[in-house]
């Protein structure tokens, strides 16, 4: 009986032990470990973001620590990779969702529910991990339903969800972002921003099949989104310097200006207006050459004959079939009558950094070259804004001062390679001042 | 000429009269150890014209052309140390001196189509080391608060010339030699003036500032100043130098 007694809670403590290896803890803690969090590109190497303007220049970092996403980020297709701690793993029975929105995801009803869900997935799900890898998540599905409501993706079935990314969604929500957000930071400090979304990207931990929240645990990461840029620079004007432009516009009042992009690109450029193009028209396989009224050939600046094509536009004459080169004419839009076009994805941009500048230069210009010339203010997301007016200048050669002043005659020599006579007297006339001075110190001081 | 003399003969009179009482006034209820005295700072103050035109063999006036009449405000600070008192006259020594202006005008268009819409530059950095002789006798010896005062030295001013698009360089077209609009121009640095002494206006206020910072005395003054830029006689160099009318203030401490 004695010995019974002591089996039994021997054996008691055994069997405890043995359940205990095949029972898992529940996870009870998820966090993000942010100092890690890293922006990537399409192929998972590490993404330089645009421009953030002064004050931003660490990385894709906006208002102090966010990431920052801007337009461009997400049509680059950029991601976001977080490493995370999870406390207890692994843990069969369980499985980690990542969700977005503007609001709470955590509570009941925000996610997997077509009716009154505010959260929509950002990856497939992770079941029953043994280990918790490095989780990428896609900008374009961060800002896939960003301003929808309910967010309607694909599918909020339990198990996978596979998280869309429509091929307009950066644009097509640029809208959506240009509501008017308001934000208080840690120090209580309530700022506003127009066009500007605050995304909680949530880590939830579902467990034993339950895979609707609330979660039993999870961690939040809050995003900045943005992707308007500022509002429009009006009353652009440009004036000729030496190989340079000077731009002179009035910013918007617009609290989001980091800085302004000075866009130019010359007039005639390849497929612009009033540059040269290709055309390929059988019909008139190598133009027509001018001749003046004695028959001549009429040359062109360079001493070359002149083709005209069937419309009477000049081309250069080209021997490939069926093919020439046109000049494009200046049409309605052209800078020659003041209300030109450029083309921003291919002009030069010079970028300037400031909040309120309403003048700046654009220099590595060819003097006689027409340019056609705008301004767009951005944020510190790298948001361009809406394009100026454009306007046509062309740098110029000018005569400074120092030109003029040698053209004069003038010869300045730095500083003492040509002395006059009097240089020596002055020196003494110092040095004797400067031994009377201390003669009477000494015999002072005797 | 008689009038002027008794002009000044009047406010000579009146300010040492004035001063005169004052000091007495003040010393008859708070007496005061002047704390010792070694230096004068001056926070100068003067329209500026450089005379580059004035150089020889030049064939037309390129500043004036450029930059015009209007002169420009020349900011400098002299400090001096005064190493040897003289009894019953004044004190001797050393001063330095540095300042800075900037001239700015558009830039014509070599087409001579008007003007472009870049600006053309000089700034000047004016330096002078002279020997200054102040004879604050009149002060000190008999309460009137005029310090007249002399500087004789050697000066040199940095100056370059400049556009939007950085310092200019011309090339010239039958030589080919190219020169950059950087330099400096040497020569000598006079000037007479005078200081009126303030510590009358707040003799109390003049001692507590002496107690509290050492500062002496406090001045406001003019002067005549020719800084003679020509790298000592020389038919080259940018004539940067001027001869002009200064004012500002000055401490003694």
């Amino acid at each position: 009986m004695r010995t019974l007694r002591l089996a039994l809670p021997l054996a008691a403590g055994f069997a405890s032990l043995f359940v205990a290896k095949t029972v898992f803890a529940q996870v009870t803690s998820i966090t993000v470990n942010t100092s890690t969090v890293q922006r990537q590109d399409s192929s998972g190497n590490l993404y330089e973001c645009p421009s953030r303007g002064s004050g931003n220049t660490v990385g894709c970092v906006v208002e102090g620590s966010y990431q920052g996403i801007g337009l461009q980020d997400c049509t680059d297709n950029t991601q976001l990779s977080f490493s995370l701690t999870i406390d207890t793993l692994p843990d069969p029975s369980g499985a980690l969702q990542v969700w977005a929105g503007t609001g709470d995801c955590t509570q009941s009803g925000a996610t997997n529910n077509s009716t009154t869900g505010i959260c929509w997935p950002v990856t497939p799900q992770v079941s029953n991990p043994t280990t918790i890898q490095p989780i990428t998540i896609k900008v374009t599905d961060i800002v896939a339903y960003l301003g929808v409501a309910p967010p309607l993706p694909p599918s909020y079935g339990a198990g996978s969800v596979a998280a869309p990314a429509p091929t307009s969604v950066c644009s097509s929500n640029a809208a959506a972002s240009s509501t008017t957000t308001t934000t208080t930071d840690d120090s209580g400090v309530t700022t506003t921003v127009a066009g500007e979304s605050t995304v909680n990207i949530f880590f939830m931990w579902f467990t034993n099949g339950v895979y609707t929240a609330p979660a039993v645990s999870s961690a939040a990461y809050p995003v900045k989104v943005k992707l308007v840029g500022p509002a429009q620079c009006t009353g652009v004007t440009a004036g000729s310097g030496d190989g340079l432009l000077l731009l002179n516009w009035t910013p918007p009042a617009d609290t989001t200006i980091q800085g302004f992009n000075l866009y130019s690109a010359p007039v005639g450029a390849s497929g612009g207006e009033g540059g040269i193009t290709t055309v390929c028209d059988d019909a008139s396989p190598t133009g027509t050459e001018l001749l003046d009224d004695a028959g001549n050939p009429i040359l062109d600046d360079a001493g070359n004959p002149i083709y005209v094509d069937d419309a009477g536009n000049p081309i250069t004459e080209n021997t490939d079939a069926g093919c020439y080169q046109v000049i494009v004419p200046p049409g309605t839009n052209s800078c020659v009558n003041g209300t030109g076009t450029i083309d921003t994805t291919t002009a030069s941009i010079t970028q300037i950094n400031g909040t309120s500048n309403a003048s700046g230069t654009i220099s590595g210009l060819t003097n006689g070259t027409s340019y056609d010339v705008a301004v767009a203010a951005f944020d510190q997301f790298g948001n361009a804004g809406t394009l100026s007016n454009v306007v046509c200048a062309s740098p110029a050669p000018i005569d400074d001062f120092w030109k003029i002043y040698n053209q004069d005659g003038g010869n300045a020599f730095c500083a003492l390679e040509v002395v006059g006579k009097r240089g020596g007297s002055i020196v003494a006339a110092m040095l004797s001042i400067a031994g009377i001075v201390l003669l009477r110190r000494r015999r002072r001081k005797g | 000429m008689n009038k002027a003399f008794v002009a000044s003969a009047l406010v000579t009179s009146a300010l040492a009269a004035f001063s005169g009482d004052a000091l007495a006034a003040e010393s008859d209820y708070l007496p005061h150890k002047e704390s010792k005295q070694w230096f004068a700072l001056e926070l100068r103050f003067a329209p500026y014209w450089p005379n580059i035109d004035s150089q020889p063999g030049l064939t037309g006036n390129p500043y004036h052309t450029i930059f015009g009449n209007m002169p420009r405000l020349l900011a400098s600070a002299e400090l001096d140390f005064q190493a040897l008192r003289i009894p019953h006259f004044g004190t001797l020594g050393p001063g330095l001196s540095f300042g800075y202006t900037q001239m700015s005008a558009p830039a014509p268009l070599a087409n001579g189509g008007g003007v472009s819409a870049e600006d053309t530059n000089i700034e000047v950095f004016p330096f002078y080391l002279v020997a200054v002789l102040r004879a604050d006798v009149l002060l000190r010896q008999f309460h009137v608060p005029i310090v007249p005062y002399a500087k004789l030295g050697i000066a040199t001013t940095i100056w370059r010339a400049f556009t939007d698009s950085g310092t200019s360089t011309y090339t010239n077209p039958v030589t080919g030699q190219s020169s950059s609009a950087v330099g400096a121009t040497w020569g000598e640095q006079f000037a007479v003036g005078a200081m009126l002494n303030l510590d009358w206006i707040d003799m109390r206020g003049a001692y507590n500032l002496d107690d509290a910072t050492g500062i002496n005395h406090t001045y406001v003054f003019g002067e005549l100043m020719i800084a003679n830029l020509d790298n000592f006689g020389s038919s080259s160099g940018l004539r940067v130098g001027t001869t002009t009318f200064c004012g500002g203030l000055a401490f003694e401490f």
